[in-house]
Order: C-alpha cells, then sequence, then structure tokens
C-alpha cells in the first residue's frame, strides 16, 4: 500500500517552539507533532519513547526533517527516523539560520524600514510581509512534503533542498551596501539639521559595529548612547558641539 | 491611558497573538517592534506616532537573532509599549521624527519593557523544563498524553503572558515615558537607533570585500541625501 502523507502534520507542527525549553528544546512539539504518525506504526510505546529525546532545528527548516521522519516510521523504519533527526538537525538547523536570520529576515526588514523613511510605512510594511510570506512560508510550507517524498534520502539530496545559499551570499552583499547607504544617508540628514547629532550617530555607528557581536549588545548600546546624548543636550545648544 | 474597553480589549489580544508569534511558532514578521508599534498606535487613536516610534525601536532590532538557544527580548513589545508612550504628534514627513527628542523617551521603557519580557520568556521555560523532566517517566513508557498537555500548556501560557504584558504596558508605559522624559531623556533617538541599525546590516556581509561595499553605500547615501 502506498504511504499516506499525514496531512495534519504541517498543523501539529505549527507551534513547534511553544514548550521549548533548555533541556528538550523543541522535542516536545516533534512528539506532539508526529503523534499521529508514531501512533500508527506497529509498536506506538516505543515509537513515542523514541521520540521523547532532545530536538533543535530552525523553524523553517524543521519541516524538512519532520517529513522524513514522519515517512521512516511510517515505512516501520523508526530507529532510521532517529538516526536521521540525529545527523541532519544540526545542518539543517545551520543554513537555515543563515538564511533565515542573516539573510531573508534583515532584507524584508530593510524594506519596511524604507517604506517608513520615505513615508509610506503601510507600503513597506506589507511589501515585507508578503516577501516574507512567499520566501519563508514556501520553504517552511513544502518543506513536509518534500522530506515526506525524500525519506531516508534526505541526508543524500541535502545540497539539492538546503535553501539556496547563492541568494543568501546575494541577500548578504546588498545589506552591506544597504548598510552603508542607510548610515551615509543619515549622516548627513543628521548634519544637516544638528551638527552634533551626526557626531553622535558617528560614534553610535562605531559602537553599534562592535556590539553587533553580542545579541544583548543591541539594546545596551541604545541605552547607553541615549543616555549619554541626554546629559550632554544639558550642556550644549542644540546646534553646537556636544 | 483612557481608552474605550473595546482598545484595551484590542490590545491584550493583540498582546497574545503577537507573543505567540514571537516564541511559539515560525514568525510571520508580526512581532517586530514596527509592526507592534503600527497596530498599537492604530488602536490607541495615533497610528503615525506608533508607527515612528516602533521605527526607533525597530531600527535598534534589526538584526536580533534567537540562534543557539538564545532568547532574544520581546520586540513586540518593545514597539507596543513606545507606541504608547509616544507624543500623539509626532510627525513622519520631512523624516522629522528621527531628530524628536520626545520618542527617546518611549523607546527607552520600550526596550526595557521587552528585556523584562525576555525575562518572563525565561521563567516561563525553567518552568516548563522542571514539568518536562517531572514526565521523562511517562514519556519512556510510551504515553503521550503528559507531552500533549505540556505542549498545550506552552501554548496557553505564551498567549497568556502576552496579554498580560500587554496590559502592563498600557498601563504603565505612558506614565513611564512622561517620567523619564521629565526627568531629561531627551535625544535624537531615530538617528542613533539609525547608525545602530546601519552597524546591524553591516554584519550581515560577508567578510571578504565588506569595508568596500560600506564604503560603496556610503557614498551612494550621502548623494542621495544630498540631492534630495
Amino acid at each position: 500500500m502506498a504511504a499516506r502523507f499525514p496531512k495534519n502534520l504541517p498543523v501539529r507542527a505549527w507551534p513547534l517552539d511553544a514548550s521549548w525549553h533548555a533541556s528538550r528544546q523543541q522535542g516536545i512539539g516533534v512528539l506532539v507533532a508526529l503523534l499521529p504518525v508514531l501512533r500508527r506504526t506497529s509498536d506506538p510505546p516505543a515509537a513515542i519513547a523514541r521520540h521523547a529525546g532532545a530536538f533543535g532545528c530552525n523553524l523553517w527548516t524543521a519541516p524538512l526533517l519532520l517529513g522524513a521522519m514522519a515517512r521512516l516510521e511510517d515505512d516501520g523504519r523508526g530507529p532510521d527516523a532517529v538516526r536521521l533527526r540525529d545527523r541532519l538537525a544540526g545542518p539543517l538547523s545551520g543554513v537555515g539560520d543563515v538564511h533565515v536570520w542573516k539573510s531573508v529576515r534583515p532584507a524584508v526588514l530593510a524594506v519596511a524600514l524604507a517604506g517608513l523613511l520615505v513615508g509610506h510605512p503601510l507600503v513597506g510594511i506589507g511589501v515585507a510581509m508578503l516577501v516574507h510570506v512567499l520566501a519563508l512560508g514556501s520553504t517552511w510550507s513544502r518543506g513536509f512534503r518534500r522530506g515526506w517524498a525524500l525519506g531516508g534520502e534526505l541526508e543524500s539530496a541535502f545540497a539539492r533542498v538546503r535553501p539556496s545559499a547563492r541568494l543568501d551570499r546575494l541577500l548578504q552583499s546588498g545589506l552591506g551596501v544597504l548598510a552603508g547607504a542607510l548610515a551615509g544617508w543619515g549622516l548627513v540628514g543628521a548634519w544637516q539639521s544638528a551638527p552634533s547629532s551626526a557626531f553622535l550617530m558617528s560614534g553610535a555607528l562605531v559602537v553599534g559595529y562592535h556590539a553587533a557581536r553580542r545579541s544583548t549588545g543591541w539594546g545596551v548600546a541604545f541605552l547607553g548612547w541615549v543616555l549619554l546624548a541626554s546629559v550632554l543636550g544639558r550642556f550644549s545648544n542644540p546646534v553646537g558641539l556636544p | 491611558m483612557e481608552l474605550p474597553v473595546a482598545q484595551w480589549t484590542a490590545i491584550v489580544l493583540l498582546g497574545a497573538f503577537l507573543a505567540l508569534d514571537h516564541a511559539a511558532w515560525p514568525s510571520l514578521v508580526g512581532a517586530q517592534p514596527l509592526v507592534g508599534g503600527l497596530v498599537a498606535g492604530w488602536l490607541s487613536g495615533h497610528p503615525l506616532a506608533g508607527v515612528a516610534a516602533g521605527g526607533v525601536v525597530q531600527m535598534v532590532w534589526m538584526v536580533v537573532q534567537p540562534v543557539g538557544g538564545f532568547t532574544v527580548p520581546e520586540g513586540w513589545l518593545a514597539g507596543v509599549a513606545a507606541a504608547l508612550g509616544a507624543p500623539a504628534d509626532v510627525a513622519l514627513s520631512g523624516n522629522a521624527w528621527l531628530d524628536d527628542p520626545r520618542l527617546a523617551a518611549p523607546a527607552v521603557v520600550g526596550i526595557l519593557a521587552a528585556a523584562f519580557g525576555r525575562w518572563l520568556v525565561l521563567v516561563q521555560r525553567a518552568w516548563l523544563e522542571r514539568l518536562g523532566a517531572g514526565i521523562t517517566p511517562a514519556l519512556a513508557a510510551g504515553e503521550a498524553a503528559p507531552a500533549v498537555r505540556l505542549h498545550v500548556l506552552g501554548v496557553a501560557l505564551h498567549a497568556l503572558r502576552g496579554a498580560t504584558m500587554a496590559l502592563v504596558v498600557l498601563a504603565l508605559a505612558p506614565a513611564a515615558s512622561q517620567a523619564l522624559g521629565a526627568a531629561g531623556v531627551a535625544a535624537p533617538a531615530g538617528r542613533i537607533a539609525m547608525a545602530l541599525g546601519a552597524a546591524a546590516l553591516a554584519n550581515c556581509a560577508p567578510r571578504l570585500h565588506r569595508g568596500l561595499r560600506l564604503g560603496l553605500g556610503l557614498a551612494l547615501g550621502a548623494l542621495v541625501a544630498y540631492i534630495v
């Protein structure tokens, strides 16, 4: 009998991170997502126990692995499903993180911000959401069926099904130029409104560039810089140097 | 803040949805400060001020990455809190909001709210971890019901946390922003945030020739600013 794709797998996998915690990460979410498939195996308690461990993957690339694991369980190859999870969760997460957090997400946020800067925030946010859904939503939703179709072959097909590395490099290069353009445009505008703002902005640019190494650095850098500017503002006129 | 009950309810429901978007499922961009600020501003009657305040926080938040198990601050909460604390007459035209010193205090309140929201997420996850350790024997015996209950509890807690935090910022953010403003927190927050946003985006570029890309962009941006 031909294997039947579990249509409720995407719905059940949607809140994958809801029960995230340090020791199992998305493990409970994966177990809940795969449950209908695990219940139709020859030994459901053993299948449930097999998938009670830790699982950590990028949310947008996890469907590929979930689809493949579901297929292997459906084929009665439960231990292979666990082996595939252990071998591929890390690499898939790595490529997913670069694709989502360093390429597509900053690019769509830059579009939204550009809309605000040119005075059309609704258009910017609308376009950003649309591009985001088209780019990442399709990666997520197609992943289940692609993984299901590949099953145990997912590992050998990894280079073919992973998010495009070329697209990522292109987006990242574009973001580098955009960052410079944003800084240049902002600096000239700051100089025209008040030279002290341009000095503040230059300092924030340098500090921010180094704060990038820590994810919490941004908020701290902003608070520190606003505080500094507020204090300096008490001792200077709004046009002169701080 | 004096708002009709319908608006309060809408902002609380928005909080529940955005908290889930932030921490439970693949985010639809709704949990970003810009979107949170726009919607909260619209619901409280001043959408332009909301989107400007959200925009300031968004630039600080350009490349916040929840990778390697890192729990990121709640950006949506920052946007909502900043929007609720922003003065209603902020102007978007000519990008005057970038130099508006009155946006500094709401943005600071927003960022502090996001940090508090992150702490709550960490507390929630630590609790889920303790509960998860408790169901390990049941899972090893092949029982799935405790796992389903834990997962549903996780969804409910995220929604509850979001709704509660939305209520808290509704009640406190405007007063906190006013107090900070009165204490002298006033700076061109938009410009500072823009510099941080540009620095964040620059770090996305590949290391090779990063300086060249930045220099090219800088020249282009400056040229456009002079021409416009």
